[in-house]
């Protein structure tokens, strides 16, 4: 007997934790970690949730050596203890990492006239350059080029200047900025700045490719389609910002030479951490409101002329919402580092108001498409009168703002979570816009919708719930941007259309 | 399949105990069977079409195994080759391409093929049984299911250890586990189980994460961090896989050999290497080096011997000149503690002899981690270790976020040192002890402590889906 108890015990674990995985409850998205659940469909029919052209090779799919691997994915994901088991190890890791930070600072206390180890770079001093609304000065640009088509599509350092026809931006000055962990984040150059750690990233041709073959699809069926792609980089996506690393070139120029000729692209670009300061938040990851209102004409330049778009809209008002109801904005990256004392910044949370003209807007849940519910997009309204959620001090109000609706009984709905549509009434648009973007689009969403008919909101995180030809037959569109972070275009097996069953036949 | 993996733990597992301890244990040959049955499977979910190479392959040895038995030559020779062949193609052929193209005016296409899973195993496994059953230290096995089921054993198939049939010979044709030694086999795979999952794979994150850097951004400290953290890793890895297919092995009634015996607590090169991967170094031992002549030769005789040797147990490791490099840097050094500097090594205090080995081993890891062709590439990170090459741009632990893995390297130095040797005295000590006193708590805890590491590294296992997006925020 006294072998037998812990023989038996462990039996019972193993079989117990088998049994519950097949008949536990399945989970399809998790917000945490922003990802579809792997599920036990995908062991047997993987092919159309990850790539709908490859169907005709899903018999292989099925009987290759992966089985075991797409099995093993959907069992972690899956099994019920799952969250517990993240918590207990997170706080493992947590309580790891405190213990080394408190061992590492008593032993370079001796060494503290010494730089920290953590200390990267040097900070150079050059004086700032400034940017004029109309771009950079003349010593900026480089090459003159006659021909336009000469112009290779990677070339994002390539724009239009007047007196010269095109023109090449130089390369930029190699810069470094000092920075200093605090809790997940890095705080720049002694400031109170917070970012996140450059990394070197590069796109993948394939990942790419899967994306593209998406767009020629939609192109065969569709061919009055216009593409535009528009990416926003951030601090830890430049490296020209961080001569750490050197000179490499960053993801989205990988990935934008990989794009074909009919997807016209742009990107969003900050000349210096001064620049950076005036174009994002400090305690965020998104735009400042000056920020939303310079990505929101570079996509207007970039569409308008082609489109014939009505002209350019400017703020209306300016709208300060810094402190309400006794509770200050600090954004999302303030929140990683709540619990470190020494860091006390606060943001401003201003935004601008437009004219945005006559018009409805709906949400439309993605597990049932075909049901709008009128909603008010944006928390504006709420916020004019206070009326903000105080359930966190730290409360995070570009999200909150920008990313949520509400209906007539006050319900929120997270625009994560839910496609959204725009109706103009009157504004004489002739098209029809598909934004398929992350948050960072949303701030400058109303008023680029505005010059538009119908405009459709898709998330990335709902992409592949929403057939795309639905909503491009539903709501008549001709014209899809997809902005934000380039990886969400580049990945080799996420973030792609779904398509009706029917498409194509 | 991994035995780290749930599919292994949750679902092979427990469905194979099902299905062999159903078997009442008189009946040896349909346990047997059920087992032959199951280890097919386990290979299989990895390599489909390479499991039926290997089939082919065993029922050829077996076909020749009775001229073999017989001593010809010819069947010897068609039994050596059908192993050695394969071995030689999918995981040599390469890199002899390679090597030949570097003649002027030779281009041979090269040729990509996938190797299968645990080639240098099973095929080593083989030849013991042919070179074994030639010289008549073995039986004839002439049951074809049980010479497959030697071959395809689940718990040694892709790791080791190297299983020679002498070893097994008897325990195939028989069923020796009882509840006693499925008790230990499961507490010995438990703590294989934990080697590789709570210590391998944490401290692995730590060298992959300086090693993905550019060298010009690893500083010396960060370099021997990067070594030490790999030296532990493999030996936690690689151990516990061993102490995994120990266990499973006890479970199903096979006794296996020890694979490892505490190496980084040798106090030379030569005691480590009679104490890291035992079952390869006694295969080299007994069917390369003593064949050669071994010791008994004159100095440049076994000079020779011991570079051949060497040689080969680097390319077994893998196809590429670093692996080659690496052998021929120990057999260097066992060379040297030959002729002269084991006396001083046992003149001087332990410690020195300790930190002697630890140091000679870590610069053979130097070699051995980085699967590199590029001489210049490999002594690169070598010389990184002396401080030399320029820095540009150092990485610390905090810039690549590896504080929360130093207390795992920490446990690792302190279970993988001579430490674990006292630590295990003491746990000695008190199992001894046989007053009821000691004896019942100790019990309890034993199996309590095995059954929470249980469930502990099914929870690591499961955190490897953990995905958190934080770089890439929305």
């Amino acid at each position: 007997m006294k072998y037998k108890i812990s023989v038996i015990l462990c039996a019972v674990i193993l079989v117990g934790l088998s049994v519950s995985y097949f008949f536990s409850p399945k989970v399809e998205k998790s917000e945490v970690e922003m990802r579809n659940m792997a599920t036990f469909d995908m062991i047997f029919n993987p092919v159309d949730d990850i790539d709908p052209n490859t169907g005709e090779k899903s018999v292989l799919y099925n009987v290759d050596k992966s089985i075991p691997d797409r099995l093993e994915d959907a069992m972690k994901d899956q099994i019920f203890i799952r969250d517990n088991v993240m918590a207990v190890y997170n706080e493992i890791q947590a309580k790891f990492a405190n213990a080394y930070n408190g061992v590492n600072k008593l032993l370079s206390a001796p060494f503290k006239q010494e730089l920290p180890d953590d200390t990267i770079g040097v900070l150079e001093t050059d004086p700032p350059i400034t940017v004029p609304d109309e771009g950079f000065p003349d010593e900026y640009y480089d090459l003159v080029v006659e021909e336009p088509d000469e112009i290779p599509q990677s070339a994002l350092n390539f724009k239009a200047y007047p007196g010269y026809g095109f023109a090449r931006l130089k390369a930029f000055p190699a810069r470094s900025y000092e920075y200093s962990q605090v809790g997940s984040m890095v705080a720049y150059n002694g400031s109170d700045w917070l970012g996140q750690k450059p990394s070197k990233g590069s796109a993948s041709q394939s990942g790419v490719a899967k994306h593209v073959a998406q767009y020629e699809k939609l192109l065969k069926e569709y061919p009055n389609l216009k593409f535009y792609s528009y990416f926003v980089s951030q601090m830890q996506h430049s490296p020209w910002f961080h001569d750490f690393f050197g000179n490499y070139p960053d993801w989205h120029e990988t990935a934008a030479q990989f794009l074909p000729e009919f997807v016209e692209v742009d990107r969003f670009i900050f000349y210096d951490f001064e620049d950076y300061k005036d174009v994002y938040f400090k305690t965020d990851h998104h735009w400042s409101y000056k920020g939303s209102e310079r990505g929101y004409q570079d996509v207007y330049n970039m569409m308008a002329d082609d489109l014939g778009l009505s002209p350019i809209k400017y703020p209306i008002k300016t709208w300060n919402f810094t402190e309400l109801n006794g509770v200050q904005y600090r954004g999302s990256r303030a929140n990683n580092v709540r619990d470190v004392a020494s860091y006390t910044a606060y943001d401003e949370f201003i935004v601008y108001e437009y004219d945005l003209g006559e018009r409805e807007t709906f949400i439309i849940n993605p597990n049932n498409y075909t049901v709008e519910i009128p909603v008010t997009m944006s928390l504006m309204e709420k916020y004019k009168v206070g009326d903000i959620n105080k359930k966190d001090k730290y409360y995070d109000h570009y999200i909150n703002f920008y990313g949520h609706s509400y209906d007539a009984t006050g319900k929120e709905y997270a625009d994560s979570a839910n496609l959204l549509v725009i109706k103009n009434k009157n504004n004489g648009a002739s098209h029809n816009l598909l934004m398929v973007c992350d948050s960072t689009q949303r701030a400058y969403r109303d008023v680029l919708g505005s010059h538009f008919g119908t405009v459709v909101t898709l998330d990335y995180r709902i992409m592949t719930q929403v057939p795309i030809d639905y909503l491009i037959e539903k709501y008549n569109i001709d014209t899809i941007l997809c902005g934000g972070l380039t990886f969400a275009w580049s990945g080799s097996n996420s973030y792609l259309f779904k398509f009706s069953e029917n498409f194509g036949k | 399949m991994l035995f780290s993996s749930l599919n292994f733990l949750l679902i092979f597992l427990p469905l194979l105990m099902i299905c062999y301890y159903a078997i009442p244990k008189k009946f040896v040959a349909a346990r047997r069977y059920t087992l032959m049955l199951f280890s097919f499977i386990f290979y299989a979910c990895g390599e489909f079409v390479y499991f039926f190479a290997i089939v082919f392959c065993v029922f050829i040895t077996w076909l020749m195994s009775k001229g073999v038995a017989e001593k010809k030559k010819l069947p010897f020779l068609i039994a050596l080759g059908v192993n050695i062949i394969p071995l030689i193609i999918f995981k040599y052929l390469n890199f002899i391409i390679v090597n030949l193209n570097l003649i002027p005016f030779v281009n041979i296409p090269a040729v990509n093929l996938t190797m299968p899973i645990g080639i240098s195993f099973y095929t080593f496994q083989m030849l013991t049984y042919v070179i074994d059953l030639y010289r008549g230290e073995v039986a004839r096995q002439k049951n074809f299911g049980y010479l497959a089921l030697y071959i395809f054993l689940f718990p040694q198939l892709i790791a080791g250890p190297i299983v020679r049939y002498q070893d097994v010979e008897i325990d195939i044709g028989r069923c020796n586990e009882n509840w006693e030694s499925i008790k230990q086999g499961a507490g010995r795979f438990i703590k294989g189980l934990a080697k590789k999952m709570l210590i391998a794979n944490q401290v692995c994150y730590i060298c992959d994460t300086i090693t993905a850097l550019d060298i010009s951004e690893i500083s010396t400290p960060m370099m021997w961090l990067a070594i030490a953290a790999y030296g532990l890793q493999i030996y936690f890895d690689f151990s516990g896989y061993s102490d995994m297919a120990i266990g499973l092995g006890k479970m199903f009634g096979f006794e296996f050999l020890e694979n490892f015996n505490l190496p980084y607590s040798s106090l030379s090169i030569s005691e480590f290497w009679r104490r890291w991967h035992i079952s390869m170094n006694t295969f080299f031992r007994d069917y390369i080096y003593i064949p050669l002549g071994g010791s008994r030769v004159s100095r440049g005789r076994w000079v020779f011997n011991t570079l051949v040797v060497w040689g080969f147990t680097g390319l077994w490791h893998g196809a590429a000149w670093n692996f080659i490099v690496w052998g021929l840097y120990y057999a260097l050094l066992l060379m040297m503690e030959k002729f002269f500097m084991g006396a001083v090594l046992k003149k001087i205090p332990k410690f020195f002899s300790w930190c002697y080995t630890l140091f000679f081993t870590a610069i053979g890891w130097s070699f051995f981690m980085y699967d590199s062709n590029s001489l210049t590439e490999m002594f690169g990170y070598t010389l990184r270790m002396f401080g030399i090459g320029e820095v540009t741009a150092a990485a610390t632990v905090r810039s690549l976020e590896l504080e929360a893995y130093i207390p795992y390297l920490i446990i690792a130095a302190i279970l993988g040192s001579p430490l674990r040797t006292l630590i295990g005295k003491a746990i000695e000590a008190v199992k001894n002890v046989k007053t009821k006193l000691v004896a019942i708590p100790y019990s309890i805890i034993t199996d309590a402590a095995q059954v929470i590491a249980l469930v502990v590294c099914v929870g690591f296992v499961i955190g490897g889906s953990y995905n958190p997006f934080i770089y890439f925020r929305f």
